[in-house]
């Protein structure tokens, strides 16, 4: 990945996307339902595209590619006995960038498989300098690969940067236990 | 409600020295399940030391994020066994590696904090 003047410089020239009414998902323990469509869990720890202090809601856009990434923690022979709650969320976004654009990809000197490799938790990342940059410059959400879900995206929103009227809220349509 | 009522009065004391009260290496290390030996290498404190001195002050940092994440992990498995199970367990979050070699690395105990952490949103990575 190129340093963080190129990828400024990069970011800056990409015509921002804007999307109206996105359906995502994300699926949290129920025990933590009262902060699921807020950000704080990032905001303490950082994670993928954020650094810690950085307020970012991690979403999918399909429902399996959220239930990999919730049930990432686990082995498949092992039961989740809590129960969890499924989330969708509408966002109007009006400066997207999509990070899995292959030519974006390529223009900020990285690769699909640096944007996805392992991360440890509250160790320093590439992946977290670029989301910083992006939220920085304005931009109110980022597209991603998965790292859980080959070939499928997610959806990585900085609610600090989107219009009030078009901030984040919350639909709660299911509850389920996951076992 | 009378104190004598309270169930399981003991529980304070489950990873506390009752002489110092200050967090003990060896009551932590029965809760992961595993020697002292072992929990000595996921921290900077040598094992003659923690042998020596289990509630050693310089070892309070390391244990209390033990601990912590202990309890984290507590509200969302349904028992010890099951959380002892998991540290053993390969997950995908590590690329098929499991919770206890992230212990292992540098720093691992503040990782695994991290870790534990993240299942308050477990969607970040």
């Amino acid at each position: 990945m190129h340093d963080a003047t190129t990828l400024k410089a990069v970011l800056q020239k990409v015509p921002p996307l804007s999307r109206k009414s996105v359906l995502v998902t994300r699926f949290v323990f129920e025990v933590y339902r009262l902060s699921a469509a807020s950000p704080v869990g990032a905001l303490v720890n950082g994670g993928r595209y954020n650094s810690p202090g950085t307020q970012a809601l991690y979403t999918s856009f399909g429902r399996a590619t959220a239930l990999a990434e919730f049930t990432q923690n686990f082995g498949d022979d092992q039961p989740i006995a809590v129960a969890s709650m499924l989330n969708i969320s509408i966002f109007q976004l009006q400066r997207l960038v999509d990070l899995t654009d292959p030519h974006l990809t390529a223009a900020l000197g990285t690769s699909v498989d640096e944007l996805t490799q392992l991360r440890l938790p509250r160790k320093p990342i590439a992946t977290q300098y670029l989301g910083d940059i992006a939220e920085n410059l304005g931009v109110d959400g980022l597209i991603v690969w998965s790292a859980q879900a080959a070939d499928q995206k997610n959806l990585v929103v900085f609610p600090q940067n989107c219009p009030a009227p078009t901030a984040p809220y919350l639909i709660v349509t299911k509850a389920a236990r996951v076992v | 409600m009378p104190l004598q009522s309270i169930q399981d009065p003991i529980w304070v004391h489950e990873v506390h020295n009752p002489g110092s009260n200050r967090l003990d290496a060896r009551f932590v290390a029965d809760l992961f399940g595993v020697t002292l030996t072992e929990l000595a290498s996921w921290t900077d404190i040598s094992y003659e030391t923690l042998k020596k001195s289990p509630d050693s002050v310089s070892a309070q940092r390391s244990l209390q994020q033990l601990v912590h994440s202990w309890e984290i992990l507590m509200t969302v498995f349904p028992d010890y066994a099951t959380i002892r199970n998991w540290l053993h367990h390969p997950i995908r979050r590590l690329r098929g590696r499991t919770p206890l070699w992230l212990l292992q690395q540098e720093d691992g105990v503040n990782s695994f904090e991290g870790l534990a952490e993240e299942f308050v949103d477990p969607t970040t990575d």
